[in-house]
């Protein structure tokens, strides 16, 4: 709901400590539900065995 | 009259060593055409002039005495303003640092370059911290002009680099790439830029925009320019966290050996999904035929879609970036350009389920690109949506309305080249991505280098008139 994001935009940055001013709150906030948009991917599930990638592992790139 | 562009690094060694070219007339040119071009273009943020004289002289007297230190000894290069150099300030283009940041030791990409006796120029610019645009105008540098069209953007976040090398103040200058900031200037200023396999380049003495996804790379004229700098700066560095301890190839002694016999994916839907312009499309695929016809046998690929690049990629970056800022964003953000402030705080909309979901991500998509090069030797891709944008219409704001579609490398840390490969309708450069195996960057440049010789797109200039 546009409520909650607007909420939500608001704590996430309260909990940053920063601030945005007034007159860029709208483009910052069109940017967080752009965000969130984006990411919505993220929150499908995946596999216990998919580990995170703090760096790629490319030791071993296959040949044909 | 102008003083004419610096020639390749190639064809400097090649007179240097014959004696035909003295590394302190080399530096005196380099010099007069950055006195004579520089204030159209504002690449430089910090000339070292006097310390180049001397070590050109220095140079010229080492070769002089028999102790050429190697292929790149005495010529000129230059430092994206985010690689350290003892003595000299690092600013990243910010006003954050301007005053605050007076380095010790090199970095390890100037070190290695200062071992091989290059001499250096300076400081050349960037978008903020590597991450900001090019309309701010609270900043204390100008921004980096393209060299094709002044009123065109440069590319980014490289943007003194790129516009220094196309311009020929220099042959030769470093970058740093995060989602395309080598490639996307190279690409818009019509040279060549690699950004290497995650690991291969020391981070070593760069400022840091985001730990897992920056890589550091060169600009260059030519693809044989980039070969010949990429075997100097490449080596393990234990002080790079990052750094992969993997044997240095040898970049040069297959560089001619052309692509018959190669097997090639055409990531041709990666860039339609990307939303390339006609022009881009047109030219990419025109690349693709030279390759063909060159006798590569080239299949079309299917790279995983770009939602999860870009999913994997912003949330990293965001993350990382708005890490390293936050205290400075919370004390004094009006330190920052406006678009490098807003963009770094969209890090404080990253949760921490989310990041770590973006890092398992990031593995999955890994492995899936690194697949597919089971079937082929390279990829090949457009690198950007067309041609440089006017910088008065490019975009300023914290979500961009298109992201680089450059990033896909960078969340896998497989190398990626950019070169020429086009003019588009408005005079300015188009380019050709090749993607390679991870520390295969001999196969890339065998790759560029290939197509570079078949065409003429690596021989135009930009107008004088302009630089």
């Amino acid at each position: 709901m546009p409520e909650d994001l607007e909420l939500d935009f608001q704590s996430a940055l309260r909990v940053a400590g920063i601030t945005v001013p007034e007159d860029r709150t709208a483009i910052m906030l069109d940017a967080y539900r752009s965000y969130r948009a984006l990411v919505a991917i993220l929150d499908e599930p995946m596999p216990y065995a998919e580990e995170p990638a703090a760096a790629p592992r490319l030791a071993a790139s296959p040949r044909r | 009259m102008t003083p004419p562009p610096v020639p390749s690094l190639a064809e400097a060694s090649t007179a240097i060593a014959a004696g035909t070219l003295s590394p302190v007339a080399l530096c005196e040119q380099a010099l007069a055409r950055i006195a004579a071009i520089d204030p159209a273009l504002d690449v430089f943020i910090t000339l070292t002039a006097d310390r180049a004289r001397a070590a050109a002289a220095q140079a010229e007297a080492e070769i002089k005495a028999g102790r050429r230190r190697g292929p790149l000894h005495g010529i000129p290069y230059a430092l994206k303003d985010i690689y350290d150099v003892a003595g000299l300030p690092t600013t990243a283009h910010s006003r954050v640092l301007v005053g605050r940041n007076a380095p010790v030791e090199d970095s390890d990409a100037a070190a290695r370059l200062e071992a091989a006796g290059m001499v250096l120029l300076g400081k050349v610019a960037t978008h903020e911290f590597a991450r900001g645009g090019v309309r701010d105008d609270d900043l204390p540098f100008p921004r980096a002009k393209n060299p094709w069209n002044p009123a065109h953007f440069a590319g980014g976040s490289s943007s003194g680099s790129g516009a220094g090398v196309a311009s020929g103040m220099m042959a030769l200058a470093m970058g740093s790439d995060t989602g395309g900031s080598i490639r996307l200037p190279a690409a818009f200023s019509g040279c060549v830029g690699l950004k290497p396999t995650y690991g291969r380049l020391s981070r070593r003495g760069v400022v840091p925009l985001s730990f897992g996804m920056d890589h550091t790379g060169p600009l260059t004229r030519t693809v044989e320019d980039c070969a010949l700098a990429l075997q100097v700066l490449a080596g393990h560095d234990p002080a790079d966290p990052g750094s992969a301890d993997v044997p240095v190839g040898d970049y040069l002694t297959h560089l001619r050996d052309g692509v018959r016999g190669l097997r090639l994916g055409y990531a041709r839907a990666y860039g339609i999904e990307g939303g390339i312009d006609a022009e881009m499309q047109a030219a990419t695929d025109a690349a693709v035929e030279v390759l063909r016809g060159l006798g590569a046998e080239v299949v079309e690929v299917a790279l995983p879609p770009l939602r999860r690049f870009e999913a994997a990629a912003w949330t990293i970056i965001h993350a990382e970036s708005f890490a390293i800022h936050q205290q400075d964003l919370r004390t004094r953000p009006e330190a920052y350009g406006r678009t490098t402030r807003e963009r770094i705080m969209l890090g404080a909309f990253v949760t921490g389920p989310h990041y770590v979901q973006a890092q398992r991500l990031r593995h999955a998509l890994t492995r899936e690109v690194d697949a597919l090069f089971g079937e082929v030797d390279a990829i090949l891709s457009a690198p950007a949506h067309g041609a440089a944008p006017l910088a008065a219409e490019s975009d300023d704001g914290p979500w961009r309305r298109a992201q680089p579609i450059t990033a896909a490398f960078n969340v896998t840390g497989h190398p990626a080249l950019c070169l020429p490969a086009g003019i588009a309708a408005n005079g300015l450069p188009l380019s050709l991505q090749i993607a390679g195996r991870a520390f295969a960057e001999a196969e890339v440049l065998r790759i560029g280098h290939a197509f570079e010789q078949a065409t003429e797109w690596h021989t135009r200039r930009p107008p004088e008139a302009y630089a």
